[in-house]
């Protein structure tokens, strides 16, 4: 196996931050429906921030980590099958979250 | 933003969204066939654009949506409500798929190792098939909401 490239390692940092992106929404989503209250949509007039929002940029804050995660790994003259299992990992648990905390 | 502005850009949205869902569709049997083509490169390119437009008009389209829509549907019907807050995340999660798809194919065409190619090839389906999934529901989801509530 050869040495990879630093062209190939930086857009397989860049899948897996992504990937990672995914991970930390579901897991942010989860997180702010299990410990803190949230008024019933139905009753809040109007709120002057978007938590959707907020969630979108502070989860790929958390991806452009987890690419630095990726660089690494991607490193190592080993086979990359962990970047499908993170596609599936990240794709489950969003569907998870979806189902059970909208 | 005027109602007609609104209007303008909800429609547009809903446009690019179907436009970006077409496109992650049709990149997933070209990818299979012809993994490391120029063509499914350039579908998956453009997906991605189409799809990160749609969002961008989406996000446009957000505050004025939380001050008035998200109230009067949660209102009218709550299983609405939640169905709209899911498909957020759902579209959430195709856009950054889109993006993780191109990358994944861009590094399985630029590594020299033809087992780590393979590997790479496999996740940019896996990413290709979820993000045409995601974006498929997330815009059905929109559209069944759309009939009840608009702009």
């Amino acid at each position: 196996m050869s040495a990879p490239r630093v062209g190939d390692r930086l857009f397989l940092a860049a899948a897996t931050g992504l990937g990672a992106a995914i991970v930390a929404y579901a897991i942010l989503r989860g997180v702010e429906r299990a410990f803190y209250t949230e008024p019933h949509p139905a009753l809040l007039i109007w709120s002057d921030r978007s938590a959707f929002l907020w969630r979108a940029q502070e989860s790929l804050y958390a991806g452009g980590l987890g690419a630095f995660g990726g660089y690494a790994l991607a490193g190592f003259k080993t086979r990359v099958r962990w970047l499908g299992a993170l596609i599936v990992a990240a794709v489950s648990a969003l569907l998870l979250q979806a189902l059970i905390a909208p | 933003m005027s109602p007609a502005t609104l209007h303008l850009v909800a429609r547009a949205h809903a446009v690019a969204a179907w436009i970006a869902t077409a496109a992650l569709a049709v990149a997933i049997p070209l990818w299979i066939r012809a993994r490391r083509s120029r063509a499914a490169l350039a579908i998956s390119a453009v997906a991605a654009i189409a799809v990160t437009i749609a969002g961008g008009l989406g996000v446009l389209l957000e505050a004025t949506y939380r001050a008035r829509i998200r109230q009067r549907l949660f209102v009218q019907s709550p299983a609405l409500g939640w169905l709209f807050e899911r498909k957020e995340h759902l579209a959430f999660g195709a856009i950054v798929l889109a993006w993780c798809t191109l990358s994944t194919m861009v590094a399985a065409r630029l590594t020299r190792d033809p087992q780590r190619a393979r590997d790479l090839d496999a996740a940019a389906r896996l990413a290709a098939i979820a993000a045409a999934g995601l974006a498929l529901a997330a815009s059905v989801m929109a559209a069944i909401v759309a009939r009840r509530a608009h702009f």
